[in-house]
């Protein structure tokens, strides 16, 4: 990657912090405090619910808030990167796609923030995860950034010929979260209702991520490592359905 | 020949225009399936020119001629419906006053972000800032929100990043449009900088006294395609006819659409330059649809702003019983002691009286004056020797 490319996704990526955290009074730390909260109401709210199931289900919640609110913010903000830099657009012909790898990186940047609640969180709880079920971990969240980028190249574009798709991705978000597990352990699905979930890949990476940090189980390879696969082909068509189109649809900015 | 760095074949750009809108959901609900109706208009239409290196190009026409279309096609951000553009060297797009700033950011982030964009690293950016600021005369301001600037600031420093920029190319669309005077001779200063270093630049604007000092070479656009190209002087002039022949013609029953106006030159000849010094004559030429009795005809002389500089009538001069239907009036000054500058006929034809316009139409005829006297104020000069 040139010099210039990698400056231009610094910018970017400062420019997106400057601007979520202009005249706001915590600023930065909303990063950490928003999913926190998100938490905070779940495990409320489950904990009720669900009772005493799942062993350190606090974790568990944690775990699967956190890995959630980065692949959706991979997302979002891959769907708004180009409306959002129509401005710059319209007016100078920079490499495109680094306008969607750049909104990708805000959300690994929060990310990696997170990670340090996880990390007081497991030591409140005195587990210490082993080196692989790091490395399992760390590969988790490489399948997720990867499927998000993946979406995000397709979903860019076709945000802006449909702008409805605000709207339907926020919802989809949403259905999505409940059809992975996230609150509810997956042993507590039965019947139906566990088609729909087995069908959702991040069903697999959640339980391949959680299963070895947490518990040091290995869990879901198969179905992660195929996930990863296909994630990367999709990456690749994605991009290429990306660039093909990026040029046509400067007018309807 | 120079090398050639810039080359646009047979470009044509269509938009889609909708001819009805949707606006409510209703519509969708009550005609889901039927497609909305478009309408195609042709911004650019089979453009093809070269620009070599090192040449200052200017690219004119009306408002809607499709110039910001054509500069946004050769700065790679449409894409054209045919032809292809070819551009060799790095390629400095200012467009539509601007180069897509943030009205959040401060102006030192957006000196920044614009720098990368343009293709710079943050170091150079690092190194130039001092420079971009100082040529934007934006000091002290460097922390404050860019919506917090005036449009004219916000030019400025725009401008000033882009050419610190260090491009091959250079893509100047109205620069000159807000600007206040003193930053206006600053690019102007700027421009002959980058003349001498042997930069390619297109050059978009209104201002047609910059078109004419800087521009070899001028193209103009007419609804999408080019009606003219080459020397400033030619365009230019063909510029303000298509512009000012279809001025407002009041009281067209009497007359034909053939009422010329042509200014001859001491030797006869049909021009529309003359020195301060140069016997001018006006002559009117008409094509009326009936014969008009007793008429009044007054040449009316003004400045590009409006104002009337003179006027020419032959009320109580020179009586004329009546205009046939076809034929010519000349009138013969001895010399029209004019400053330099571009200045507007406008003739109007009155019944005996002067109670009554039969025929009035402004601007009907442009010229040129060129005096060797320099720095005159005011209006005319003034005719006179100095002694002790």
């Amino acid at each position: 990657m040139k010099r210039t490319d990698k400056d231009l996704l610094l910018e970017f990526v400062k420019t997106d912090f400057t601007l979520r955290y202009n005249n706001s009074i915590l600023g930065f730390l909303w990063v950490v405090i928003k999913p926190l909260l998100i938490f905070t109401v779940m495990y409320i709210v489950f904990s009720l619910l669900l009772g005493n199931t799942v062993k350190f289900y606090a974790l568990y919640l944690l775990l699967g808030t956190i890995m959630y609110t980065f692949f959706q913010e991979i997302t979002i903000n891959g769907l708004n990167s180009l409306l959002q830099k129509k401005d710059m657009m319209l007016k100078v012909n920079f490499k495109r796609y680094l306008a969607v790898v750049g909104s990708s990186l805000i959300a690994v940047v929060n990310f990696t923030f997170n990670l340090v609640v996880i990390i007081i969180f497991f030591a409140f709880n005195h587990i210490l995860p082993s080196p692989l079920d790091i490395l399992i971990f760390l590969f988790g969240i490489v399948i997720l950034y990867i499927l998000g980028l993946a979406i995000s190249f397709s979903i860019s574009i076709l945000h802006v010929l449909f702008r409805d798709l605000q709207h339907i991705w926020d919802i989809f978000m949403l259905v999505l979260f409940y059809l992975t597990p996230i609150v509810y352990p997956l042993s507590l699905i039965k019947g139906k209702t566990l088609y729909l979930i087995d069908a959702n890949p991040l069903t697999h990476i959640f339980n391949f991520t959680r299963e070895a940090l947490i518990y040091n189980k290995i869990e879901s390879v198969y179905s992660t490592l195929i996930i990863f696969i296909i994630s990367v082909v999709f990456l690749y068509f994605s991009y290429r359905f990306f660039s093909k189109k990026i040029m046509k649809i400067a007018e309807d900015f | 020949m120079k090398e050639t760095v810039i080359e646009l074949k047979n470009i044509t750009k269509n938009f889609k225009i909708p001819i009805e809108r949707r606006t409510q959901m209703k519509d969708y609900f009550i005609h889901p399936f039927r497609k909305a109706k478009y309408r195609s208009f042709v911004a650019v239409d089979n453009v093809s020119f070269s620009v070599s290196k090192g040449e200052f190009l200017g690219i004119i026409g009306r408002n809607g001629s499709g110039k910001s279309t054509l500069l946004k096609i050769i700065s790679n951000i449409y894409l054209p419906n045919k032809g292809e553009v070819i551009s060799k060297g790095k390629l400095i797009p200012f467009l539509e006053l601007g180069v897509g700033f943030n009205p959040e950011l401060t102006a030192k982030d957006n000196v920044f972000l614009n720098g990368v964009i343009l293709g710079l690293t943050r170091d150079q950016i690092k190194a130039k800032y001092k420079s971009i600021i100082e040529f934007s005369e934006l000091q002290g301001f460097e922390e404050t929100q860019l919506k917090n600037f005036s449009s004219g600031m916000q030019v400025r420093l725009a401008f000033s990043i882009a050419i610190q920029s260090e491009g091959d190319i250079y893509i100047l669309d109205e620069v000159l449009a807000v600007g206040d005077l003193a930053f206006q001779q600053k690019c102007f200063d700027m421009f002959r900088t980058l003349k001498q270093q042997g930069k390619t630049i297109i050059f978009v604007s209104h201002s047609m006294g910059a078109i004419e000092e800087f521009c070899d070479r001028v193209i103009l656009l007419e609804k999408g395609s080019i009606s003219k190209e080459g020397k400033a002087f030619n365009v230019l002039q063909k510029y303000s006819e298509i512009s000012f022949n279809k001025s407002k013609i009041s009281k067209t029953d009497k007359i034909d659409e053939k009422l010329k106006i042509k200014l001859l030159n001491s030797k006869g000849e049909d021009t529309s330059i003359f020195d301060s010094n140069e016997k001018v004559t006006i002559s009117l030429e008409y094509n009326l649809k009936e014969i008009i009795v007793n008429p009044n005809i007054e040449f009316i002389i003004t400045r590009d702003d409006g104002t009337v500089v003179s006027s020419i009538s032959t009320y109580n001069i020179f009586n004329i019983d009546k205009l046939e239907k076809k034929g010519h009036i000349n009138f013969v000054c001895n010399n029209l002691k004019l400053i330099s500058s571009e200045y507007f006929i406008s003739i109007v034809i009155y019944n005996k009286d002067l109670t009554e316009q039969l025929v009035s139409i402004e601007r009907i005829k442009n010229f040129k004056i060129f005096s060797k006297k320099t720095n005159i104020k005011g209006f005319f000069e003034i005719d006179g020797n100095w002694s002790f």
